[in-house]
């Protein structure tokens, strides 16, 4: 078979790459330049167990890491790196350069509370570098949900690379309130909580001390947000391990999503309990197009010791944009007047195919929309009372006619928007199956995220 | 499951049924109404009540949770059960009742106060170490510490306090109970207990068992022997089983056990439960949503499949 002149000359060219790559190469020196406010050893430190490799590919792609590590910091606006000849023989200096941020940054986005599901809105100062090292003191304020009765306010300080490489260590100061006008109580947590990160292998160590208060305000409120009234201090440890592949969080194509959150309540303190979090996501493009089926699924699981009783503040809750579209916000699940009492079991999966629209020029660019169509199923019980089928294993009670009983199904279709504000959702839905005393919201409903989910 | 009162107060200790004379009173009211009820174990925290006080009812059935904040309101719940405080005085009595209320309850027990809470060798020695008997260190400390704070706020404001004339106003106060009572009477007002004879009860006995070591208002109670004749007249007849009893039943019930007191969350679950599985829709209503869902399952897969087709994405090929 005869091969065209082009051909013969992309693969030289190929080849010549490849020798390219394969050519030897040995580090002479490590140069950094451009920093005035960074401590110089901090930067060697995380560049130079970078500097390995036999040939030019390995030392490639060993900077490239490198570099991925000083844009994590946050502190620089470029890094680059140029290789040298050396005045030693044989050898190549690495030249980086990088230019530093200014020390504070001001922010407004969305914010996601991973242990809820639910987005919220907050403006954000922080002071970078504070001591040389990459540390920053944070002040966050904003709201849990689109809700603005509902918010937080935190002072954080964060060290990366605190025990070795991307390692991290972060303790803040939070307070919380839920205070709506027309909710019958307040809610109020202030606490302190420490982490210990390493996220590329055990995941993130969290000690958190809460004290709060729930308090009761209308007289339409229920006996169960009184009888669950008061002070209470909590002392947890809490766990979080994650396995992400998706190629983009708000709108992944491919890649899947693996994220476990554990807590144990009760070291010192009035509050005790286990809760466990699991989500697992799957997402499958279709052909070598953009578009995708993805799959969610979380479930959550609360356990009480007997002689203690789970409150309003610990139960989780299901309903809203981001956890059950269909439905108002905490608004699966008991209630008793208007307070939604929460469930100690939940479960939902969530399905979407998604295509991406033909929209080009600006608009396409900024929100790179897509059409989607969904389905979520799930269910939110007590343990003792369950009659979902996670409750029934539980309970080790599996009567077969009332598998699906209080099963809840919502589908819809809508517009998704990938922005830097976070993941835009406009749909329609519809509920297709709920329980009696369930509040939701069939029709048009708009939600912002910071995941797929 | 029949109707549970249920009733939320501070804890008892000292072998008295609560360290709140209020909360006495009305678990005494219960009694004399012979009403079965339930004490709901550990402190009960004021801010169950918008009034942020206790004692709290609760009537717990199968329909619906029904809550009673407050002495007054409870005083008021009882008629329904058959119960009047105020049955068969007339009105100057029922007027002379309330002023002895307000005199109990705004004077007599604000002197209770200062002697629990704002004498430090009281405090430490004995108050501190039954309140939040339930809780754990830390959130005990802080409580007890964080009561302490809002009643000295409330005593520094009292003109009589700031003056000094604690102890007068309580002689005042002891004199007035002791000469309305008199020497021969059982109880206030003729041979039935009524809603004064709760409240001095609940108000003395809480003094009269308190191991404050320094109890100058106890020592005062022990001057006037009628008071404390009347106070073992009503341990005696209605609290034979002794005071700190949890649980009160009706005198007839042969059997002492009852259904364990189930949290408000488990009723609410549970009457969530009942309503789902008893309430059908009706057919015609039923058989509508039935075909609106089909109707809107089938556009919604039908525009999206013509979507895909008529966009360049996905295309269909038949083979030959």
């Amino acid at each position: 078979m005869s091969s065209s002149p082009f051909e013969d000359s992309s693969s030289t060219e190929e080849s010549k790459l490849e020798e390219l790559f394969q050519s030897k190469l040995k580090i002479g020196s490590l140069k950094i330049r451009g920093y005035r406010r960074t401590n110089p050893s901090f930067l060697h430190s995380l560049v130079v167990p970078c500097l390995g490799g036999e040939n030019f590919r390995e030392v490639i792609e060993n900077l490239s890491i490198a570099v991925e590590r000083l844009r994590e910091l946050d502190i620089f606006k470029g890094v680059d790196v140029f290789l040298d000849e050396s005045s030693v023989p044989d050898q190549t200096d690495v030249l980086v350069t990088v230019s530093e941020k200014g020390r504070l940054q001001l922010r407004l986005g969305t914010t996601v509370e991973r242990e809820g599901f639910e987005t919220g809105l907050e403006t954000c100062a922080t002071l970078r570098n504070i001591f040389g090292k990459a540390e920053r003191l944070r002040l966050e304020a904003g709201t849990e949900g689109t809700d603005l009765g509902r918010g937080y306010g935190i002072a954080e300080f964060y060290k990366p690379h605190a025990f070795g490489c991307d390692t991290f260590f972060s303790a803040y100061l939070n307070r919380q309130y839920f205070n709506e006008k027309q909710r019958s109580h307040n809610e109020v947590s202030r606490g302190f909580v420490a982490s210990f990160g390493f996220p590329q292998s055990w995941g993130i160590f969290s000690y958190e001390g809460a004290w709060r208060e729930i308090s009761v305000t209308e007289p339409s409120a229920s006996s169960t947000i009184r009888e669950e009234a008061g002070f209470s201090f909590k002392s947890s440890i809490k766990h979080s391990y994650e396995i992400d592949s998706r190629d983009n969080i708000q709108a992944p194509i491919e890649g899947k999503l693996l994220n476990i959150h554990t807590e144990l309540a009760g070291l010192g303190g009035n509050v005790r309990y286990i809760r466990q979090q699991l989500e697992s996501q799957l997402h499958i493009p279709i052909a070598d197009t953009e578009a995708s089926w993805g799959i969610a699924c979380r479930l959550g699981y609360l356990y009480t010791p007997k002689s203690y009783s789970s409150t309003v503040l610990d139960r989780f809750y299901l309903g809203g944009p981001n956890s059950f579209r269909g439905f108002q916000t905490r608004g699966v699940g008991p209630y008793e007047k208007d307070d939604p009492l929460g469930g100690e079991l939940f479960y939902t999966i969530f399905s979407s195919l998604s295509i991406p629209l033909p929209v080009k020029g600006v608009l396409g660019n900024i929100f790179r929309p897509k059409a989607h169509i969904f389905a979520t199923i799930g269910d939110i019980s007590s343990v003792k009372e369950s009659q979902s089928l996670l409750g029934q294993v539980f309970t080790r009670q599996l009567p077969w006619k009332n598998l699906f009983e209080t099963t809840r199904i919502s589908i819809g279709l809508g517009i998704v928007a990938d922005t830097q504000l976070g993941r835009l959702e406009v749909n329609y839905c519809h509920v297709l199956r709920r329980t009696q005393g369930d509040r939701i919201h069939s029709g048009i409903q708009f939600g912002i995220s910071k995941s797929f989910g | 499951m029949s109707a549970q009162i249920i009733l939320y107060q501070d804890s008892g200790a000292w072998g008295i049924p609560s360290t709140c004379p209020k909360c006495t009173a009305l678990q005494t009211l219960l009694r004399f109404a012979d009403v079965t009820y339930a004490v709901s174990p550990g402190d009960a925290s004021p801010s169950m009540t918008e009034q942020n006080e206790l004692p709290v009812l609760r009537v717990a059935s199968d329909k619906e949770d029904v809550v009673v904040p407050g002495l007054e309101s409870c005083v008021e719940a009882l008629s329904s059960v058959g119960y009047d405080a105020y049955g068969g005085l007339t009105p100057a009595q029922i007027a002379e009742t309330k002023a002895f209320s307000c005199l109990i309850l705004d004077r007599l027990d604000l002197v209770r106060q200062y002697e629990w809470y704002l004498a430090d060798n009281n405090f430490n020695r004995c108050t501190s170490k039954v309140r939040y008997q339930s809780a754990s260190l830390p959130v005990r400390y802080v409580l007890t510490r964080l009561e302490r704070h809002e009643i000295r706020k409330r005593l520094n404001v009292t003109p009589w306090i700031q003056r000094g004339q604690i102890y007068q106003v309580a002689k005042e106060c002891l004199e007035v109970l002791s000469t309305r009572l008199g020497e021969r009477r059982k109880y206030f007002y003729g041979d039935t207990p009524r809603l004064l004879d709760a409240l001095v009860f609940g108000e003395i006995v809480a003094q009269l068992y308190a191991p404050v070591p320094h109890g100058r208002l106890r020592q005062m109670i022990l001057e006037y022997p009628n008071l404390l004749k009347f106070v073992e007249n009503i341990r005696q007849t209605y609290f034979s089983n002794g005071m700190d009893e949890m649980q009160h039943f009706e005198k007839n019930n042969q059997s002492n056990q009852t259904s364990p007191i189930r949290t408000a969350y488990e009723a609410a679950v549970q009457r969530t439960k009942q309503v789902f599985s008893s309430k059908k829709e009706t057919s015609p209503i039923e058989e509508a949503r039935k075909a609106r869902n089909r109707n809107f399952i089938i556009a919604a897969a039908t525009s999206f499949l013509i979507f895909l087709l008529l966009g360049n994405d996905v295309e269909v090929q038949v083979s030959e």
